[in-house]
């Protein structure tokens, strides 16, 4: 396959699983902030900071606002057309991917992503509030889904499929691992009470759709502990950093397999298995997951220098 | 010269013509509501699908539909008969004269067209000179602008032999007829005209280079900014072949490759959709940044074939249409089938002064202009346009020509308020490797505005169907043999 077309490829996968993602933080931010402040907030960031410093646009929204309010960071990060990590800019690229690239995905996996851009493209902020902004963003999580299914359901199992799931595997990693980070101290509750505050951690597995998967698999109290447990090292949860590595090295291995970066995603694996969650949660869990962040972006650069010619 | 009433293609005389029998008594049959509501839907079609052009030039919504018109334009295989023996024959003169005029100059030599009018022409490539291109085929795709004007007149007004586009809309507009009325099918015998890429990726394999028993074929684009990248793409992806930039390829000893995820791989034919001049940036226009440097040595030592040839557009200037009337009998023997529109030269001094003196009942065009761009329609322009257009011929007098203003066929047309008469064009896109074909059909292209003759897709145009019906038996397209 022409090495470009594969880029293309990679970064259509990878901006629709983008998308999703933003519509999920916001979903968790809405949630989040509807529920009491814990503790007085103790000089964290608020539930709507914490989104624009997880993208990196904290410098650009405060050259245009002054304030942070919920109405502000919603639009600015669902239809902001300078945003380039709003949901319409994250849509916006994943089309004008496929665009490049349509003559090598099937006509549904194109007109999935071609009218999901066309109902998005001419939104107003009006029409967003009129729809509902919880709904819109369902909208958007169920427009991923779709694609997924399209994705799953009618491409060729070749190199395109193959780098399309590895470029996803590779933004839901960093996604997953991002949103923890930012969401891990507000999960440890009052520190002069000592408990937990069970309705931010019922909302952040709720928005990686883990709350199920939660109480199936220890059938407990939420625990900071476990919640880390679950989306660091279970294979079995679709937005776990476990499950990604392992589908990234699924996508990998039927692509090429003598690739000369499964070691390395071997290794990967290998780390995120044989932690220990008492010692993590007790160190810190944010350097962690930094360094894990940080891999998965030299495992992606890797791959894109191998095979899609990206110098 | 414009007659009162054009001819019409349904209509005619005055009675239904027999190719539209059964499409106008249905037509009469049905409430302009429901045309509305299967108007709608074509147009959703085309938006969910992707199929836009994109125009230069204009900012805002840079990409287009170009408007659909839900009424077919039929020809019966009669019809079509003349049609494409007339576009096979033309074709095969082009190739031969091109072969001719890169090779022995007989031609010229013969004093049919004019030495000067060739060699110097900006289309001239001299680094084509004495090259032999597999099978003589140089305008591996033509596009043949073809107007009719009476039952039995048709005229080409241009031969594009450089890059034409528009076969995509003919097969998409096909694909959403079936869609949008199945039973009309059931109806008419239609000859199909989706084997189409089929038959080009058989014409490119064709002329690979000597000795390439399985060859790579690839369609260089110039991306998707270019008007007709959906076209780029819609044929690659039929033909199951690789869409190529110019970074996606690059010249190592002589030979062709393309960068993919393992690694270099060579190719054999180029399908490229950019101009000569942006081809190579060693030989032509050294700031392209779409094309490939070392190109054009490659082609010319014949380990790569690039269609169409380097240099065709010697061959579909609008100085060098004049004369194929004697090229055509130069070259086969034949008297042409399809008439020639009159021309004026504006470079000669008898035919300028006629020119500016009738400017209100001529068309002008530049003579390397295309789509619809810098042209004069004298009889639909204001006083001023006439007097900006004469300023420029007189400035440069060379680079114009004129023709009458013909009255093309009209066909009815899906408009506000009801079905009315507009003017239409046909383009059949010919084939030509180890021999020249065409599908039955063309892109039939129509002025959407009343009594305009202007149908470039550029200028407002949109596009028809086109039915040829098939007499009792089925045929997959005129052969004719190239010698």
């Amino acid at each position: 396959m022409l090495a470009r077309a594969a880029d293309n490829i990679f970064w259509m996968a990878r901006t629709v699983e983008r998308a999703e993602h933003i519509a999920r933080l916001m979903e968790v931010s809405m949630r989040s902030a509807m529920l009491p402040a814990s503790g007085g907030n103790g000089g964290r960031l608020s539930d709507w900071e914490t989104p624009l410093y997880m993208t990196g646009r904290v410098d650009d929204f405060f050259s245009r606002y002054e304030k942070v309010t919920e109405g502000r960071v919603l639009s600015y990060m669902i239809l902001d057309k300078h945003n380039p990590s709003s949901i319409r800019s994250a849509l916006g690229a994943a089309r004008e991917n496929a665009r490049a690239v349509r003559h090598l995905l099937t006509s549904e996996l194109w007109e999935i992503l071609n009218r999901t851009w066309l109902d998005i493209a001419d939104m107003t902020w009006n029409d967003v509030t009129r729809i509902g902004v919880p709904q819109h963003l369902e909208w958007v999580r169920f427009r991923s889904h779709l694609f997924r299914g399209a994705l799953f359901g009618s491409q060729r199992r070749a190199e395109g499929f193959h780098i399309a799931g590895f470029g996803m595997a590779v933004e839901r990693a960093d996604n997953t691992a991002r949103l923890l980070r930012a969401k891990w101290d507000s999960l440890q509750g009052d520190a002069t009470v000592r408990a937990p505050d069970f309705y931010r951690a019922g909302v952040l597995l709720e928005t990686l759709s883990a709350y199920k998967a939660y109480r199936e698999t220890f059938s407990a109290q939420l625990e900071p502990r476990r919640i880390a447990e679950l989306l660091i090292q279970r294979p079995d949860v679709p937005r776990s950093l476990a499950f990604c590595v392992r589908e990234m090295d699924v996508m990998l291995r039927a692509m090429d397999p003598d690739s000369p970066l499964l070691g390395d995603l071997g290794a990967l694996s290998r780390r995120l298995e044989g932690v220990q969650m008492v010692d993590l949660v007790r160190v810190g869990l944010h350097r962690f997951l930094d360094e894990i962040i940080a891999e998965v972006g030299r495992l992606s650069d890797r791959m894109r220098a191998h095979y899609l010619m990206v110098v | 010269m414009a007659k009162a009433k054009p001819f019409d293609e349904m209509h005619g005389g005055g009675d239904i013509r027999h190719p539209y029998r059964h499409y106008g008594a249905w037509l009469h049959s049905i409430d302009v509501e429901e045309l509305e509501r299967r108007h709608q839907a074509a147009d959703l079609l085309f938006r969910r699908l992707g199929i836009t052009f994109n125009v230069y030039g204009s900012d805002g919504g840079v990409e287009r539909l170009i408007p659909f018109d839900i009424v077919p334009r039929i020809l019966s295989s009669d019809e079509w008969g003349i049609v494409s023996r007339g576009v096979i024959q033309r074709v095969t003169a082009l190739n031969a004269f091109l072969d001719d005029v890169y090779n022995d100059q007989d031609i010229l030599r013969a004093g049919i067209v004019p030495a000067s009018l060739i060699l110097t022409n900006a289309a001239f490539r001299p680094e084509m000179l004495g090259m032999r291109v597999p099978e003589g085929a140089y305008a591996h795709v033509a596009g043949v602008d073809v107007v009719r004007v009476d039952p039995e007149t048709f005229y080409v007004l241009e031969d594009n032999a450089r890059t034409p586009s528009g076969v995509s809309y003919m097969l998409e507009n096909r694909q959403v007829m079936m869609r949008l009325f199945p039973d009309l099918f059931a109806q008419h015998s239609v000859a199909p005209v989706d084997h189409y890429p089929e038959l080009l990726l058989d014409t490119l394999r064709g002329v690979a280079p000597r000795g390439v028993d399985d060859p790579c074929v690839v369609l260089l684009t110039p991306g998707q900014f270019n008007s007709a990248y959906f076209e780029h793409a819609f044929l690659a992806e039929q033909m199951g072949i690789d869409l190529v930039e110019g970074q996606d390829l690059f010249v190592d000893d002589a030979t062709v490759y393309m960068r993919t995820t393992r690694g270099p791989k060579r190719v054999d034919v180029i399908y490229r959709r950019i101009d000569d001049d942006f081809l190579d940036p060693l030989a032509f226009n050294p700031t392209s940044m779409l094309g490939v440097p070392g190109l054009l040595a490659a082609y010319r030592l014949g380990r790569v074939s690039v269609c169409n040839a380097i240099g065709g557009g010697v061959a579909d200037d609008k100085a060098v249409y004049t004369y194929m009337p004697d090229i055509i009998r130069f070259y086969t023997g034949q008297e042409p089938i399809l008439k020639n529109v009159p021309t004026w030269q504006l470079s000669k001094p008898d035919d300028l002064a006629y020119v500016l003196e009738h400017l209100h009942e001529l068309v002008v065009k530049e003579v390397h202009g295309s789509g619809g761009y810098g042209m004069l329609v004298g009889p639909a322009a204001t006083k001023a346009e006439i007097e900006d257009f004469r300023v420029k011929i007189k400035a440069h007098p060379a680079l114009f020509i004129a023709q009458p203003t013909l009255a093309l066929s009209t066909c009815p047309t899906y408009v506000e308020g009801g079905i009315a008469p507009r003017h239409v064009d046909l383009r059949p896109f010919v084939l030509s490797g180890r021999k020249t074909v065409v599908v039955p059909g063309g892109l039939t292209r129509v002025a959407m505005c009343k009594g305009s003759l202007v149908v470039n897709s550029s200028q407002g145009g949109g596009t028809k169907d086109t039915w040829v019906l098939e007499s009792a038996v089925r045929e997959g397209g005129h052969a004719g043999t190239r010698g």
